[in-house]
């Protein structure tokens, strides 16, 4: 999978934090030693609790904070170490859309001006073009082209979450990625950007990451699924293999907690994960779920697992499954 | 049963800019003792104002109650003196809110902000009003409770603080608990708990439970019977059960077709995901006919014309639509 992926991060460690005068150094180890990559055209979905690093996941994959160590290689180019000029002309391949559509565009600009802007920017197309370029990106994610003279305060929240689509796809990214695009959003609303994002990714062959904690929504969008938890890869599979045969207690755990859409009926036991996850700065010394798991033993709370495949490429690291 | 709360004919108008909006048209609800129910719907429907209606707290201006009754056990609450709407809220009807972090005071500790709730409301001393705060964070399942009641608001998780939120509803053991998107803020498996414990309080103290929410998954787990709302609206109740199964509005079909839900089987196939088509009409802007109408793929002349009332279909489900029979039938 590795050879023709578009995406691929190998032991990626994202840490904040250091020495402090007058204090003892505390380092949070947002991200911890994380490899996966993403096939042209296909989208990879990243799930988790809060706090598990999936976000800081994404916004190391475009440079968004500072990488501690490992490399991250999008096509031919490794970005890892780019700087300045290689590293604005490398991002154009790669584009973001955020969680909450309210905050993440100018509230002082006309959204038309908001999506022209990577277009200066990176000096893409003919000036005279651009005006025309930015009503091709309005038609192509379904808003109507005169709209493109209004405040962002205008707009619905599904729109705004169209109107950062269209500023994502106005570079012609070939990777984006997209930090919970939909979790703002009404459901009504949540199913027409989610069909949105399908039919572009068929047209203009994009391929996504998708980072979530709504399992149904990776479910429906994603082809491969990575879990994440406190800042490692805990379990990695295509979606079928997963969701249908969860190697995890913390999979196992994160699927069970969602509420079904049905009638219950009623002989369904779940067990319920107790507690917090553990901080990110004091790390367990074994498994890092150990204190929550359900069917820890001796060895958890010392050895950390290794994420080794459990056949077919589906990837869990569990001491119980060795 | 019999009911200890209903609301009956409830008109709620805004006053804006753009005219007068009527948050709540004529809403007609009934929660029978010791039972949950669910109020769905989109944002601006009208689920949150119901029951800011329901503890007296619309925010007026611009708001107002122009007609009907909320009335408890008989006891009209729209008529009722400020004095007594505060002996009413946090003794008899409590409530929770989306957001634990912005409804807790940062500055108090939280032991101290359960007791106050319960010196306001009983005539107790202080030292017996912390010993119920302590006893409430036991109920909740906080550990080490008398040394978390020492606790600020910052220094507990986004699901502890849910429960301090629950303590703080209970400990005057009200009749009544509504519950504002109480897990929308917090992680699948945190929101579980949650539900877990909402659940056992409910059955220990029999506490009736308004649940709003905009997630037909919460809806299931927890709810006995639910009210479907749409732009002031209620357009459906009925049983949980018969709700999930057998929706008839077309408005409630669309919303639970149109979200992905977890499959423990899923398969190679994966079609486009349904969709309402348009968007939610503004509330000043409503015609004369149903609210729906025009995003319904099922409408007549009639929808547009006269708005349809709700109507029992059975003894426990009521529509407002036209075209039941036909919409059921496709």
């Amino acid at each position: 999978m590795s050879k023709e992926a578009l995406l691929d991060v190998r032991d990626l460690k994202v840490h904040f934090g250091g020495k402090k005068l007058f204090k003892k150094a505390v380092i949070v180890h947002a991200v911890d030693g994380v490899s996966f990559s993403v096939p042209k055209g296909k989208t990879l979905g990243i799930v988790g609790e809060s706090g598990s690093g999936k976000t800081t996941t994404a916004l190391a994959v475009l440079r968004l904070v500072p990488v501690t160590d490992g490399s991250i290689r999008i096509g031919d180019v490794e970005i890892s170490a780019l700087e300045n000029k290689e590293l604005r002309l490398a991002r154009r391949k790669v584009q973001m859309v955020f969680q909450d559509p309210y905050s993440s565009l100018d509230p002082r600009r006309r959204v038309g001006d908001i999506v022209r802007e990577p277009l200066d920017l990176m000096n893409i197309g003919a000036e005279a073009d651009r005006n025309q370029m930015v009503h091709d990106l309005f038609v192509q994610v379904g808003l109507r082209p005169e709209l493109a003279k209004l405040f962002p305060h205008q707009f619905s929240g599904g729109q705004r979450q169209r109107v950062g689509l269209a500023r994502a796809l106005s570079t012609r990214p070939e990777l984006i990625v997209c930090d919970e695009p939909v979790s703002a959003l009404d459901v009504a609303v949540q199913a027409q950007i989610l069909n949105l994002m399908r039919k572009l990714q068929e047209e203009l062959g994009l391929t996504y990451l998708f980072i979530s904690h709504d399992l149904g929504v990776v479910q429906h969008l994603c082809d491969h699924v990575a879990v994440m938890y406190l800042g490692q890869i805990v379990e990695q599979a295509d979606r079928i293999s997963l969701f249908k045969n969860p190697q995890h207690p913390y999979t196992k755990a994160l699927l069970a907690a969602v509420p079904k859409a049905r009638a219950r009926d009623g002989n369904e036991e779940r067990v319920p994960l107790i507690g917090d996850p553990p901080s990110p700065i004091n790390l367990p010394k074994g498994c890092r779920f150990a204190g929550r798991c359900p069917v820890a033993i001796d060895k958890c709370h010392s050895i950390p697992p290794k994420l080794t495949d459990r056949g077919n490429g589906h990837l869990a690291s569990c001491h119980l499954l060795d | 049963m019999p009911g200890i709360l209903s609301i009956k004919d409830l008109i709620v108008d805004f006053k804006t800019r753009a005219g007068n909006a009527r948050v709540l048209n004529e809403i007609t609800l009934e929660l029978k003792n010791g039972e949950i129910l669910g109020i769905v719907g989109e944002s601006g429907c009208g689920k949150s104002m119901t029951a800011l209606s329901v503890m007296g707290l619309v925010p007026s201006p611009p708001g107002k109650i122009t007609n009907g009754s909320i009335s408890l056990d008989g006891e009209d609450l729209v008529l009722a003196s400020k004095t007594r709407m505060r002996q009413v809220r946090g003794g008899i009807i409590s409530m929770i809110f989306q957001e634990p972090m912005t409804s807790l005071n940062p500055v108090f500790r939280i032991g101290d902000q359960i007791a106050e709730c319960v010196l306001l409301h009983e005539d107790v001393t202080k030292a017996a009003a912390w010993d119920r705060a302590v006893e409430m964070l036991t109920k909740v399942g906080i550990p080490e409770p008398e040394i978390r009641a020492r606790a600020y608001p910052h220094e507990l998780s986004g699901g502890m603080r849910q429960r301090v939120m629950i303590a703080m509803a209970l400990s005057c053991r009200p009749r009544i608990l509504i519950a504002d998107e109480p897990t929308t803020a917090l992680d699948v498996t945190v929101q579980a708990q949650i539900f877990d414990l909402l659940k056992d309080l409910q059955l220990e103290t029999g506490t009736a439970i308004i649940m709003i929410t905009h997630d037909m998954g919460a809806i299931a787990e927890l709810a006995d019977r639910v009210a479907v709302m749409y732009a002031g609206h209620i357009i459906e109740t009925g049983l949980t059960a018969d709700i999930l199964s057998n929706p008839q509005h077309p408005y409630t079909r669309g919303l639970i077709a149109c979200v992905p839900h977890l499959e423990e089987n899923p398969t190679e196939e994966r079609p486009y995901l349904s969709e309402i088509k348009g968007v939610v009409p503004s509330l000043t802007e409503l015609g004369r006919g149903c609210a729906f109408a025009p995003r319904c793929p099922y409408k007549t002349p009639v929808c547009e014309d006269v708005r349809p009332k709700i109507e029992a279909i059975n003894e426990s489900h009521s529509v407002a639509c036209y075209n039941v029979e036909y919409v059921v039938a496709v």
